[in-house]
């Protein structure tokens, strides 16, 4: 027995190691002198510690501004999807109506088409409202998200129907119901499903790539092809300084909301 | 709506819930101001009815009318109707204080009123010291009076509660059934209350309506429906225990009970017209436990009644608390005799049981049990709104 868990943690360790590694390149490149980018043996520890990389991204690129877009973007974007999740999972659960399962398992297969299929067809339709190389342009195809349907509607369907019908009984309309009932009950859900989205979109580099051309208007994961130049190589270093600075406020924004997380499932519960 | 009027009246209504009929085309009065029980098996439909009653369900033929106005197309919301939940539904992420003031808010009321609203409501079931908390930092008899006080902080006309004690221990469903009482004499709402008890049915209801398969056996008040039992099904649903039915027959002028034949039958000419036993009739004869006279009874107020005296065998007998239950055999048929008096009797002793005339019930033996009326009891009895389906 004491065998079979050391073999696991052992397992854990490497696979745990494999999916850390790009993270720890990340940040070690980030504060290595260009000259040992590339050096012989593979050393993770960046000697001499520099941060050149940081101030020659400062210098070069409206980094703020990129941050911003970016923040604004996922912004909207996970407002949205989680205000048509909301509705359109309350709808799900609460309302019968006659091809209520199908329209459900067509929310369902929305999830399987991947983006490669409706980025043509949306960047066509978005060219002919001549909403290309706008945030429009960007937001608008991402209002929905059948995933979070999905979960939220398994998350609706948790609570007891007394409650709600409890509710309709004390003068609650469906909205009422929805925000003061529904939402607070699976709020830990709500808050999770809020994260995935943001952090999501945070990270999208197809989409925006075929929308955006302006460089006022680029999101950070473009930004940071600014430092691949096609004649003369890749500035590495800046770019994963800029990978870093860029991956902290999704971080911290998982952090503060996992404590939210936690508490929530600690003091709630439907009981 | 005046305070005058807060009646429920059903015309008609039906309720299936796809092909399965629930409620079969019920007409049923409830006044204005009282409290009426409605008592049946599980799945005899009397959730479905107080569900009928807030909106929650809609009927699928028939009419529902609250004060006097036809409320078939209103939504719950709008029906202005409190309600308390058999598992109480208390709202899991408020505290008690939200919980009770929910109601109000939603009517945007000044919050000092409701403040003062949700105290009364709170001391009126004792809870006001647990205001701050969560329901589910509180026993289950703390969220039962929660959800009572958040039924009545509204002071709503009409106040439904389903099954609102089944899961509250025996002491507790005591103490409950009090506070529900006097908690309706104050407010005096039209209170329609469903259960499967009879015993809270026969305390807190001034009449009681009783379900079965989705047809009204009988209503009226807790002493008409012990006394004269509308048909099979009543006599042996209320009362503990419940009332002993017997195989009754007339064959070639010879009277039997319980498939025994009966010797000196000549006063029961006088209980059931004749003509309803010549007819080669099965009948059921109904007593309650605590009529029927063992040999060797303190002589009361019964003296002088006249009686059918029945062969028996004596089986056993237990000891129920207040009373003694004993257990007879009229030929195959058991008869449960309740008594206060500790009889010595020996197992398999033979001795005629006493069943006062007046005290007789009977029933048809047939799909619809209906009773027959003896001429003894028509003196007083009173007109029984017997089923209409």
């Amino acid at each position: 027995m004491k065998i079979k868990i050391t073999i696991w943690h052992v397992l854990l360790m490497v696979s745990l190691l494999l999916s850390f590694f790009p993270l720890l390149w990340m940040i070690s490149i980030a504060f290595k002198e260009s000259s040992q980018v590339f050096s012989h043996i593979l050393n993770p520890l960046p000697v001499p510690l520099t941060i050149e990389h940081f101030q020659h991204v400062w210098s070069t690129v409206p980094l703020l501004r990129y941050l911003g877009n970016s923040f604004f973007v996922s912004s909207v974007v996970t407002f949205f999807q989680l205000l048509t999740s909301l509705l359109a999972a309350y709808a799900f659960t609460q309302f019968q109506f006659k091809g209520r399962e199908f329209l459900f398992y067509l929310v369902l297969a929305s999830i399987l088409i991947p983006i490669q299929v409706t980025m043509l067809p949306n960047y066509l339709l978005l060219s002919d409202l001549g909403l290309v190389n706008t945030y429009a342009g960007l937001i608008l195809p991402q209002l929905a998200n059948g995933l979070g349907v999905f979960l939220l509607r398994q998350s609706f369907r948790s609570i007891p129907s007394s409650i709600l019908e409890s509710a309709r009984v004390d003068g609650a309309g469906d909205l009422k119901r929805l925000w003061t009932i529904m939402i607070p009950a699976v709020k830990p859900s709500v808050i999770a499903l809020g994260i995935l989205f943001f952090i999501t979109t945070w990270n999208e580099y197809l989409w925006p790539l075929l929308v955006i051309n302006d460089e006022t208007k680029l999101t950070i994961p473009l930004a940071m092809q600014l430092f691949i130049s096609t004649e003369g190589g890749t500035s590495w270093g800046p770019m994963m300084a800029m990978a870093l600075l860029a991956s902290i406020p999704p971080l911290v924004a998982y952090f503060l909301l996992q404590k939210h997380i936690i508490s929530s499932f600690l003091h709630s519960g439907v009981k | 709506m005046s305070n005058g009027q807060r009646d429920i009246q059903f015309e008609n209504v039906q309720k299936c819930f796809g092909d399965v009929e629930v409620i079969s085309s019920l007409n049923l009065h409830v006044k204005s101001g009282e409290r009426l029980v409605l008592l049946g098996p599980s799945g005899c439909g009397k959730s479905t009815l107080i569900r009928l009653i807030a909106g929650l369900e809609t009927p699928t033929s028939g009419t529902i009318k609250m004060g006097g106005q036809i409320v078939n197309d209103v939504d719950a919301a709008d029906r202005n109707v409190a309600m308390v939940f058999q598992n109480y539904a208390l709202y899991p992420h408020m505290t008690v204080f939200d919980n009770i003031a929910f109601s109000l808010k939603l009517r945007k009321i000044k919050r000092s009123v409701i403040e003062q609203k949700v105290k009364e409501a709170a001391e009126m079931v004792a809870i006001d010291r647990y205001l701050d908390r969560k329901p589910a930092e509180l026993s289950g008899g703390q969220r039962q009076r929660v959800a009572l006080a958040r039924a009545a902080v509204r002071h709503a006309p009409y106040f439904l509660l389903d099954e609102p004690l089944s899961n509250l221990d025996a002491i507790l469903r005591v103490h409950a059934r009090h506070d529900l009482v006097e908690m309706h004499e104050k407010l005096q709402n039209t209170m329609v209350y469903v259960t499967h008890d009879q015993l809270e049915a026969m305390t807190i209801g001034q009449r009681i309506a009783i379900l079965n398969q989705g047809v009204l056996q009988q209503m009226g008040t807790p002493e008409e429906i012990y006394d004269f039992p509308a048909n099979r099904f009543v006599a042996s649903f209320i009362g503990t225990p419940p009332m002993n039915l017997l195989p009754f027959e007339r064959r070639h002028g010879q009277i039997y009970v319980g498939h025994e034949p009966i010797k000196r039958a000549d006063d029961l000419s006088y209980t059931l017209p004749l003509r309803e036993i010549e007819a080669n009739r099965q009948l059921l004869l109904g007593i309650r436990p605590e009529k029927i006279k063992m040999p060797g009874y303190r002589r009361d107020e019964d003296e002088g009644n006249r009686c059918l005296n029945i062969e028996s065998r004596f089986v056993r007998r237990e000891h129920i608390g207040a009373q003694f239950l004993y257990h007879f055999k009229i030929g195959n048929s058991r008869v449960l005799v309740t008594s206060t008096q500790k009889m010595p009797f020996s197992t398999q002793e033979k001795m005629p049981l006493s069943f006062p005339l007046k005290h007789l019930h009977f029933f048809n033996d047939d799909a619809s049990g209906s009773r027959l009326s003896t001429p003894v009891q028509t003196e007083k009895q009173p007109v029984l709104s017997m089923h209409t389906s």
